[in-house]
């Protein structure tokens, strides 16, 4: 267990303390060894990802922020969706949309604090079920996932209609020709985001 | 020996999404075969649950279902539902999921499938989408090797777990 951490439901007003850690999940992501579907710019993608963690926040939804010294150092953000129609889930099931922790911090126990904080939240909640997307390729945090009882549901494919490259290789390769997005030549404030 | 007669693939509206529920219950058995980490809900129950979902997909205008028909009887249905793109990957500011792709039994060797996916991708040219989503039970090789073949490859692999502490799989329900 990570010494002197800290963790606490994030108030959606302080959302922007885990803006700098979700852009560090996004470039890992793109580090991936089988990384085949490219990732957006992580600023456009912190974007959209706060506007998706507000309606969840303000809904059932819960995040949970690990921090050092007051520095956070990872975050956990679970969604609450209704009964699975298939399988027998209770009334309602958690799913792990996120769980980021700091490049420094990693190897320490803070996913692992993490997690059983997400554990203790839901057994308060009444909710059993829990499901987790992990990007392929992501082995360590399969590792974690697969180490506390997890087992395979489903594999999501990504393919684009009746065209060859890819839509998502095709906007990637545009962006790369107009040096755009992720391939952006450092702007004056690069050191300092 | 007669040839067999040609498979059409028609449109689908809200009101008429009934008539998929035994192809709906018979890919149930299929899930059950790959699958077994939970017990699956009651026939009858789950297909009201997922006909719900269904609505809910379709109430975007753009979402779909298309069902195929050999001499009138239903063989396969495929249902797309198009929702906001993806925050972490790539995709466009839409993007397409498939929710549902089944064939009946007998009907598997015959291309149905394949029908059903050429029908969709021809609708989704024509609504501009350019990114798709699909997601198989793990241990659904047939599933996997299809959608292999269309150039699709995996990228986000869900798993599953009963919270520690919780109940057992067969207490639960």
């Amino acid at each position: 267990m990570a010494d002197h951490l800290h963790i606490a439901p994030l108030d959606p007003a302080d959302i922007e303390l885990v803006g700098p850690l979700w852009k560090q999940l996004m470039d890992h992501i793109a580090a991936l060894p089988d990384a085949a579907v490219p990732v957006r710019p992580s600023d456009e993608s912190w974007e959209l990802e706060r506007a998706e963690m507000l309606t969840e926040l303000a809904g059932e939804g819960f995040a949970l922020v690990a921090s050092k010294g007051g520095r956070p150092v990872g975050y956990a953000f679970v969604c609450i969706e209704g009964p699975d129609p298939v399988w027998y889930t209770g009334d309602k099931h958690a799913l792990l949309a996120t769980l980021c922790v700091d490049e420094e911090e990693r190897g320490d126990g803070v996913g692992s604090a993490l997690m059983d904080a997400v554990d203790a939240e839901l057994e308060r909640r009444g909710v059993e079920d829990v499901e987790i997307g992990v990007d392929t390729g992501n082995k360590v945090a399969a590792h974690l996932y697969t180490s506390r009882g997890y087992r395979p549901d489903f594999q999501i494919f990504y393919g684009s209609p009746g065209r060859m490259p890819w839509a998502c290789l095709r906007r990637e390769a545009e962006d790369q020709a107009a040096g755009r997005g992720r391939f952006a030549p450092p702007g004056p404030d690069a050191e300092l985001a | 020996m007669t040839a067999p007669s040609a498979v059409t693939v028609e449109r689908v509206s809200p009101p008429g999404l009934d008539e998929l529920r035994p192809l709906w219950e018979a890919l149930l058995v299929r899930h059950a075969e790959v699958w077994a980490v939970l017990p699956q809900r009651p026939a009858g129950e789950t297909w009201e649950r997922r006909r719900r979902q269904y609505e809910g997909w379709l109430a975007d205008e753009d979402s779909f279902v298309l069902l195929a028909r050999r001499d009138g009887r239903a063989v396969g249905y495929i249902l797309v539902g198009i929702g906001e793109g993806d925050e972490t990957y790539a995709t466009g500011e839409r993007m397409a999921e498939i929710h549902t792709l089944v064939v009946a039994a007998g009907e598997r060797d015959a291309r149905v499938g394949g029908l059903l996916f050429d029908a969709a991708m021809d609708e989704l040219g024509r609504l501009g989408v350019d990114d798709l989503l699909v997601g198989h039970m793990d241990g659904n090789e047939a599933a996997r090797r299809f959608y292999e073949r269309r150039g699709f490859t995996p990228f986000v692999h869900v798993l599953y777990a009963r919270r520690p502490g919780a109940g057992s799989v067969e207490e639960a329900g």
